[in-house]
């Protein structure tokens, strides 16, 4: 009488068992695995979100429980986000797990951004490019595109971002002790020196890590990078600055977005925009991290050096001959590694091909499908005819 | 009403006082301080030609009327505390005009204006009401005034111990209102007890929501006091009084919970998402000696939380306790408020925020079914100097801690130290 209780019993153990050895394997490989598109859930209280969509332009968080792959995280915090691409109809939302308890987290992960793909038709300029500046070694964040659903409602295709915080930077370097900066754009600001009045470089600079530090120590080694950049004498400048700015992760960087013809950036067209700055513990430089690239891919005959004489950092850095030979040297290496075995044009349709039912399906999306389909062949182009084009800018300015 | 018991071990001020702005302020003490002399010499021959007099810092038409003006001014002087340098060390603590009195010894009233925002209220003015007494057993009470719940908010501000009234004081017990309420004493004054109904106990304390206003609950409140010794001018004992109450409204669904504060007022939890029944527990104790006065309370407030989870369902409750316990010794000075007197002074109090839920993963978040507790714990040394009857100079050391037991809050729990002194006028 007991044997069917018994077999119930050991196959239900059974399977709790391997159900549970399958969530226990969930890494982030298998979130931001970009072989597919993801599946994320949210539930949150119906008065929360509609009070987070009426006021999407408050940082306010909400409470809510986040569920991935059959994986939940109960109580995390979630808050819209975005500057120009806030809506209160697809809201970008933040997901912060470890909001409502300092022990939160989720794979390990303190937070997620989704980006709502409201000011990018083609919906995949933000993933190839982060993609890009992983294959050229530049440390950036992970990127997969996700269906998200809502109390159950579909809300539209996302992209789920990587945060810029102390997980990634010990995934990135393989450690998170030093300082983390996330810079905001307020005013067209060319890298000029400031000042010597610390607060004005507050606001420019908003420290992610050691938020309780005293503002000499968060902020005296911002001021005196600017001072370097602006007033090191030419004969020195290269070493001077290369003892504050990793130079070579930076000419990296800016080489890379001028490749992408990223308009928004380090070079932006109203000033710099869209990165973080680290000052790792020890005494080593700082070095840059790129951040939001959803304007990148401007345009195919984009000017490679555009933005780069009214930047203080990146006009004195070509004037060094030794930094501006090692510049359009890595701007080759962008054009090898884009171009060889197609990578640009393949890693751009796969993308696409990946997303389109899914774009199909989003009831939000601000964009239609031809939209969508036109920034797609857009994209293709510029994929095709930009490393021809740097080439021979390169030629042109070396 | 039951009265509060001041800390001074004597009279009785059976209403708030009056403030004023600083000019009036200064005119006011000048004419108060000056009139009851002059006024004193002629009481001989004006009581006995017209029936008036002043009396005491009152005004008497025969022996029908009796019209008292209050005037209370208090100013606070922030000497040291942990948060760095002190930009703004002067603050007004209250400022306050009002006057009381009695009609044909049957009926009291009160009316009263603050000329700023001390008491996080919604209006400025303070008491208003009239009170009419049937017999000793049986008054009626209506108006605006404070419910019937706890010993300390039911003390006014210039006869208080400290210069600010306990953590769970502050948080839990409801304040002014406007309402009908009985009261009186029965069993050979032995007990005393009030029960009322009031308009929106908490409306103070909710967001600026309309429908939450709309939404909002009736207070239904209750107080019982026992006390087997009062006024006894000899032996150990001069007071002893036990008491409990009760206060029941409903809370409209949102953000509306109560907070803790800090001493400087800032929020030290936040606000909680709640819906339905709010229940206030409270009991309070007090024994009075010749020196030495202990005093203490015990309160509760209990917040339904209907239909307030992520998921649409109900949550545990939430819970929020508290509690404090004063002992006060005249260092000189005879009893009471007429004399030269000095005060030292020592009260521990006791704030928490929880959930009847106390075993799952803790949240810190408004809808958590599990709230992650929190307590705030504060001592408060104090020295209270009655220079005159109605000046008094106050100074306090105070030390606030907060308790993170389960560690999930990203929160400082270094021992906050402040020093303040209070110069008051309170006529």
């Amino acid at each position: 009488m007991f044997r069917p209780l018994l077999r119930r019993l050991v196959i239900g153990l059974v399977l709790q068992s391997a159900a549970a050895t399958t969530l226990q394997a969930q890494t982030t490989d298998d979130l931001f695995n970009e072989g597919v598109v993801q599946t994320l859930e949210i539930t949150i209280h119906s008065r929360d979100w509609d009070t987070l969509r009426a006021n999407f332009t408050s940082n306010d968080f909400y409470p809510a429980d986040v569920t991935w792959n059959g994986l939940r995280a109960r109580n995390v915090g979630i808050r819209s986000r975005g500057l120009g691409s806030r809506s209160g109809v697809k809201p970008g939302l933040e997901v912060n797990f470890a909001h409502y308890s300092s022990r939160g987290e989720f794979l390990g992960l303190r937070a997620l951004v989704l980006d709502n793909l409201t000011t990018d038709p083609s919906m995949i300029r933000e993933r190839v490019a982060m993609a890009f500046y992983r294959r050229m070694g530049i440390p950036a964040p992970r990127e997969v595109h996700a269906n998200l659903y809502v109390n159950g409602q579909h809300t539209g295709l996302y992209v789920i971002v990587e945060p810029v915080d102390t997980a990634f930077l010990q995934r990135s370097l393989g450690e998170n002790t030093g300082w983390l900066y996330e810079y905001h754009w307020l005013t067209p600001y060319f890298a000029t020196f400031l000042g010597e009045n610390l607060d004005l470089y507050r606001p420019f600079f908003e420290p992610r890590t050691q938020q309780t530090q005293s503002t000499f120590d968060l902020f005296d080694p911002v001021r005196e990078l600017f001072r370097t950049i602006n007033s090191a004498p030419a004969g020195s400048f290269r070493d001077a600055l290369n003892a504050r700015l990793d130079l070579e992760s930076t000419l990296r960087l800016i080489a890379v977005e001028g490749f992408m013809a990223e308009w928004d950036g380090l070079l932006g067209y109203a000033g710099m925009n869209n990165f973080y700055l680290y000052r790792p513990p020890s005494s080593a430089p700082a070095r840059l991290f790129p951040w939001d690239a959803d304007h990148t891919f401007q345009a195919a005959d984009y000017p490679l050096l555009a933005g780069a004489p009214e930047n203080v950092l990146m006009r004195r850095m070509l004037e060094d001959p030794v930094l501006r030979a090692r510049y359009f040297q890595l701007v080759l290496e962008a054009v090898n590694a884009a171009s060889s075995g197609n990578w640009l044009v393949n890693e751009v349709t796969r993308d696409y091909q990946q997303i389109r039912d899914s774009v199909l399906a989003d009831p939000l999306k601000p964009y239609t499908i031809e939209e969508f389909d036109a920034a797609f062949a857009e994209l293709l182009a510029f994929a095709r005819t930009r490393p021809a084009f740097i080439t021979s800018q390169v030629q042109q300015n070396r | 009403m039951i009265r509060p018991t001041s800390s001074d071990i004597g009279t009785w001020r059976c209403a708030p006082h009056v403030t004023f702005r600083a000019t009036c302020a200064v005119a006011t003490v000048v004419l108060a301080l000056s009139v009851p002399a002059s006024a004193q010499q002629a009481a001989g021959t004006q009581k006995a030609e017209s029936g008036v007099q002043w009396d005491d810092g009152s005004i008497r038409f025969g022996e029908s009327v009796r019209i008292e003006p209050k005037v209370r001014v208090q100013a606070d002087v922030l000497l040291w505390n942990d948060e760095g340098p002190i930009e703004d060390r002067f603050s007004w603590g209250s400022r306050r005009i009002g006057v009381n009195g009695e009609l044909f010894n049957r009926v009291q009233f009160q009316v009263e204006r603050a000329f700023q925002d001390d008491d996080d209220d919604d209006t400025p003015w303070r008491d208003v009401y009239a009170d009419v007494r049937i017999n000793r057993a049986f008054q009626v009470r209506g108006g605006r005034f404070k419910l019937p719940f706890s010993l300390e908010r039911n003390t006014s501000r210039d006869d208080l111990d400290f210069i600010q009234r306990a953590t769970a004081v502050r948080a839990i017990s409801p304040a002014r209102d406007t309402g009908v309420m009985v009261h009186g004493r029965v069993a050979m004054r032995m007990v005393e007890y009030e029960a009322g109904v009031f308009q929106h106990a908490d409306g103070f304390d909710l967001t600026d929501d309309p429908n939450s206003w709309s939404a909002l609950g009736a207070a239904l409140t209750g107080r019982v006091i026992v006390s087997p010794i009062r006024d006894k001018a000899d032996g150990p004992t001069r007071d002893l009084h036990f008491g409990v109450a009760m206060v029941r409204n409903t809370m409209p669904e949102g953000l509306n919970s109560v907070v803790g504060r800090l001493f400087d007022n800032d929020r030290f939890s936040e606000r909680m998402n709640v819906n339905g029944q709010r229940t206030r527990l409270g009991a309070e104790g007090l024994w009075r000696g010749r020196r030495a006065t202990i005093k203490g309370e015990l309160l509760q407030l209990t917040d339904q939380r209907l239909q307030q989870a992520i998921t649409g369902g109900d949550l545990s409750d939430l819970v929020q306790r508290g509690g404090y316990l004063t002992g006060i010794v005249r260092v000189f000075g005879k009893p009471g408020r007429r004399g030269q007197a000095l005060d030292v002074a020592a009260r521990l109090d006791r704030f928490t925020l929880g959930s009847a839920n106390d075993t799952d993963e803790p949240f810190t978040n408004p809808r958590a079914d599990r709230v992650a507790p929190l307590a705030k714990n504060t001592w408060t040394f104090g020295g209270n100097w009655q220079v005159h009857r109605w000046v008094r100079v106050q100074g306090n050391l105070i030390r606030e801690t907060l308790v993170d037991s389960l560690g999930v809050r990203d929160i400082n729990t270094d021992p906050r130290w402040t020093a303040i002194m209070r110069f008051q006028f309170a006529l």
